[in-house]
């Protein structure tokens, strides 16, 4: 662990939120993190907990119309929200990659695979016209996919969900990228095909020394392959940190029903006991902590008073609640 | 009465024609015990929605014969199929697109019985209104529409429109896939409540195996059509014999512990 580096990625207070007809929609609201050389951050979180808008707001991937964005974003120390679209465009796709959920939506159907991950390439000037070919052959055999020069010339459609997903992982590295960002990067992915692909990101991450931030909603996902962990609600940090920390000492009543509401395998026989209620919409946030309806342990002063993160267990290990265990 | 509620004999269904050819379902058999829930897991393209689809004669199958409570339903004319139909429902996977955007949710609860002719306009209201209770939606969102809800509450008013006919026999088509994980557990424990209560009969197709395995009674496994293993639900998470099984059940990513964790980082 190289943990006195110089954070790839540092994110200070973000708060991003957009005018809607109903109001001012909160998406996200403080978020705070430190992502470091070689480290994989997980965001956990549901529908509308801000886990992609964040993302996309610091990567511009959202359109700033609308967009209203305060606190900081550093990518090795420039700050990507004051960047205008050109300042982006030479960082995104060079040195941060993505990868999305649906990989079908995200590669041009009508274009061949080989040539679409050139494109970058070439834009970047990461490589000449005429090694371009080769260095992408290449870059598919490494992401696992068999007889690359043939598949070179195919189109998204003639590949399964799995290759194309490995196909969006080999454009994503494709200009040696320091950051690597997934939003929910297996989700349409059979369990055994999400296995291959999140074991392929790993070993990218130990071969090419990126950083990875994984954006999941998938709590055993984030823990497996995950080094530290957000657990967001709402707009909100709930939790934040190690996969050991959340596993052996979680300390927020929203992080401890994520565990006891997962449907993993061995429950049978054992009522699971699910969270009531729903998550509340965007425009009619609750006063005080944002779980609190939903809280079992909720008391008068989360009702009224929003708690802040606060060190719990040791010093990388925070939460926000103000009746933690 | 029948042992067995549900029964299908060596369902086939193939689409295309010459080299499109795709064989869905492959001589798929299965028999579910009355108030009972068989699991049908398999992964994408493995047939199991068009299994359940073909069940239903949504999709008429090629061949195989169908029995409800011991009586063929396969082969007959939709005339005669329709007094049957109204016992078999289906759950749907995306619970806003399953729901008619433009009709309140009360009306849409209220169709199959209005469909059905089903006692006067007063009457079926107040059934709309019970049926609205007993998956826990408040009856006087009744007049509201599907959008003001959210995903798990849809959900819950398309189980209440399954349920408006009193149905025996009920599929449901990755019915909590779409839901957010803490309304998972909210939504799979309605239904095994509504099992208990009105003694309900389930075919649970999904490709969660977690899910699968909390609410099945009996599992069959899918791939490419074809019928892998089937048994209880026991014996297929604990005592796998295919080898197909026990690879799917080895890749669902378990919770870590915190032994495991520790061994991680100090290694």
């Amino acid at each position: 662990m190289e943990r006195n580096d110089a954070p790839i990625l540092e994110v200070q207070d973000l708060k991003v939120a957009f005018q809607t007809d109903t109001g001012l929609l909160k998406a996200v609201d403080g978020l705070d993190f430190k992502l470091r050389p070689g480290e994989v951050l997980g965001i956990v979180g549901e529908s509308g907990s801000g886990k992609s808008v964040s993302m996309l707001s610091i990567t511009g991937l959202i359109k700033k119309e609308g967009r209203e964005t305060g606190g900081k974003a550093l990518f090795l120390g420039r700050d990507l929200l004051k960047l205008n679209a050109d300042g982006l465009a030479k960082i995104l796709g060079k040195e941060i990659g993505f990868v999305f959920q649906n990989p079908m939506s995200s590669l041009n159907p009508t274009l061949r695979i080989g040539p679409q991950i050139a494109e970058g390439m070439l834009l970047h000037g990461k490589a000449k016209r005429s090694e371009v070919k080769d260095m992408v052959v290449e870059l598919l055999n490494k992401v696992g996919i068999r007889e690359p020069a043939m598949r070179y010339r195919a189109y998204p459609h003639e590949l399964s969900g799995g290759m194309r997903q490995r196909v969006m992982i080999a454009m994503a590295l494709s200009c040696g990228p320091k950051l690597l960002i997934a939003d929910e990067p297996t989700t349409a992915l059979d369990v055994t095909v999400e296995k291959q692909i999140l074991e392929l990101m790993m070993q990218m991450k130990d071969d090419l020394g990126l950083s990875i931030i994984m954006i999941t909603h998938n709590l055993p996902v984030a823990l497996n392959y995950c080094d530290r962990v957000l657990v967001l609600y709402a707009g909100r940090m709930m939790e934040k940190g190690s996969a050991y920390q959340l596993v052996s000492k979680a300390g927020h009543p929203y992080t401890k029903a994520l565990f006891s509401s997962n449907m993993e395998l061995g429950r049978k026989g054992i009522r699971i006991e699910p969270i009531k209620g729903n998550i509340p919409p965007l425009t009619q946030l609750p006063e005080g902590c944002r779980f609190h309806p939903r809280c079992p342990a909720a008391k008068d002063k989360c009702r009224s008073e929003a708690p802040v993160l606060l060190q719990a267990t040791d010093d990388s290990h925070f939460v926000s609640c103000h009746f933690p265990n | 009465m029948a042992d067995y509620i549900f029964e299908a004999n060596h369902i086939s269904k193939t689409f295309g024609k010459g080299g499109q050819r795709v064989v869905a379902v492959d001589d798929i058999s299965l028999r579910i015990p009355r108030g009972k829930t068989l699991g049908v897991l398999g992964e994408s393209g493995s047939g199991k929605s068009t299994l359940g689809r073909c069940i239903l004669r949504l999709i008429e199958p090629d061949s195989g014969e169908i029995r409800f409570n011991g009586e063929i339903i396969s082969g007959i004319t939709h005339r005669r199929f329709r007094p049957y139909r109204r016992n078999m429902q289906m759950i749907f996977q995306n619970p806003f697109s399953s729901l008619n955007p433009k009709m309140s949710v009360g009306s849409a609860i209220e169709d199959p019985m209005r469909i059905w002719g089903i006692g006067d306009k007063e009457s079926r209201r107040k059934r709309v209104k019970e049926l609205m209770d007993i998956v826990g939606i408040h009856p006087r969102f009744a007049y509201a529409f599907p959008y003001e809800f959210s995903g798990g509450q849809q959900q819950r008013i398309n189980i209440a429109r399954a349920l408006a006919l009193d149905p025996k026999f009920i599929v449901c088509d990755e019915a909590v896939s779409a839901l957010d994980v803490s309304i998972q557990a909210q939504i799979v424990n309605l239904l095994m409540d509504l099992q208990k209560e009105l003694d309900l009969t389930y075919l649970f197709i999904s490709h969660n195996l977690g899910v699968v395995e909390y609410l099945s009674d009996e599992v069959l496994i899918m791939r490419n059509g074809k019928l892998v293993e089937c048994s209880t639900a026991e014996d297929i998470f604990l005592n796998p014999k295919d080898e197909y099984t026990r690879n799917l059940i080895n890749s669902v990513p378990s919770m870590p512990t915190a032994e495991q964790l520790l061994a991680k980082i100090s290694r």
